[in-house]
């Protein structure tokens, strides 16, 4: 199975949700080959991932939990919605990506997904202020220019 | 949450075009999802297998199809386990064996308390790991059967490597026995000198247990806990066999 520039980000976005060890290095080398041409979607991914390695690298472990109940957040709000009657969010805890797609979590089944069982709706906006500022620094940083005005 | 435009939606909507479909040129075949899903993946290609099951509709399908059907044959398994583990039963079984007052059984019973036994009984746990997943499937198809007995057999000849490096042998009365003869549970030549892939009807006769149709039918007594476990919807193992009833046997190997 060859890998795109897409699956290579999402091969690093899949360990980053099952909570494993990734590098800014990592994350940089890869996204180090992102055309000079590449689209706004494609360079908000890029910061996005590097962003989210400098995160899930800092000391708070608390601050990595909400990363990964984050992203399983964000990347379950796409495609069809597609759940199963029965569904259960803290059976996703040892799940990557390939389980998100369409299932529309909650926050609260997000915090499930990692292992939480109390409902903090503050996490997510702590998770996303600190991933606002991380972004902005590293769109500057990689692209040299100005970030969107959504993260200034 | 959703009021929360600027990073929320930027995020949200980021993270949303990363998983999009992707058209690939080639897919993942059954095996290797059905590896990720007994987690025996390596990190880097499990994760290239999240990547493309989340940006393939198909493989997508196919994978919840499959982690449906893995997780509804568990719950039969457990339905059908009511019965001790065959590792349990081993472990139960030794020291039981031992009250026979046999100067094997003493020897057994002092063995079990050293780390040789712990080995030993740590080896029985895996052995019964391999056996809840190779031997159900003996039944059906045989699809992954004869790599499943690889790994029992190379299991047991690395348990008896294990035995034979930490106790030379032992002495009772004026003989001296290796520990080939006494601790080899069950020997990878005695497993591989049947087809466990076919398996054939035997009448349970009145007196017989698992023992006696182990050493009547295959020859070696020390095979019953297998004979057992592929039987062992008829009965706890401590039950007799059903009289009058069919258990299934393995069926011999014939060398050319």
């Amino acid at each position: 199975m060859g890998l795109d520039f897409r699956e290579e980000r999402l091969v690093l976005w899949d360990r980053l949700i099952r909570g494993e060890t990734v590098s800014v290095e990592e994350c940089c080398d890869v996204v180090g080959r992102l055309a000079a041409d590449a689209g706004h979607e494609e360079k908000s991914s890029c910061v996005l991932l590097v962003a989210s390695a400098r995160v899930a690298n800092e000391r708070s472990e608390a601050m990595r939990n909400n990363l990964r109940a984050a992203l399983k957040y964000w990347f379950s709000q796409s495609g069809t919605k597609d759940r199963p009657d029965s569904f259960d969010a803290s059976e996703l805890e040892g799940q990557g990506l390939e389980s998100l797609p369409g299932l529309y979590l909650s926050w609260p089944e997000a915090l499930e997904a990692i292992g939480r069982t109390k409902p903090d709706y503050t996490a997510l906006t702590r998770i996303t202020e600190r991933l606002r500022t991380r972004c902005a620094e590293e769109w500057e940083r990689l692209l040299g220019s100005a970030p969107p005005k959504e993260i200034t | 949450m959703k009021g929360d435009s600027g990073p929320v939606d930027f995020f949200s909507k980021t993270l949303s075009s990363e998983v999009g479909s992707i058209d690939h040129d080639s897919h993942p075949d059954i095996d290797l999802m059905l590896a990720a899903l007994e987690g025996a993946l390596e990190p880097e290609i499990r994760s290239g297998l999240s990547a493309h099951i989340a940006t393939c509709e198909s493989c997508r399908k196919q994978w919840k199809q499959l982690a449906e059907r893995l997780l509804d044959a568990a719950a039969t398994q457990t339905q059908r386990s009511r019965v001790p583990s065959l590792g349990t039963y081993i472990a139960q079984r030794v020291p039981r064996r031992a009250e026979a007052r046999s100067p094997v059984a003493d020897w057994l019973r002092s063995l079990f308390e050293t780390r040789v036994l712990a080995t030993a009984a740590a080896s029985a746990a895996v052995l019964a790991l391999t056996l809840a997943v190779g031997i159900p499937l003996l039944r059906g198809p045989a699809v992954r059967t004869s790599e499943q007995l690889e790994m029992l057999s190379n299991r047991i000849t690395t348990l008896q490597s294990q035995l034979e490096e930490d106790t030379p042998g032992f002495q009772f009365g004026n003989n001296t026995l290796s520990t080939g003869e006494v601790a080899r549970p069950i020997s990878a030549a005695a497993l591989n000198a049947f087809d466990w892939e076919t398996l054939v009807p035997y009448t349970v006769k009145p007196g017989d247990n698992w023992e006696q149709i182990a050493q009547q039918k295959l020859g070696s007594a020390v095979l019953w806990p297998l004979l057992w476990y592929i039987n062992r919807e008829s009965g706890p193992p401590d039950a007799q066999p059903p009289v009058g009833e069919s258990v299934l046997l393995p069926t011999p190997r014939f060398e050319d």
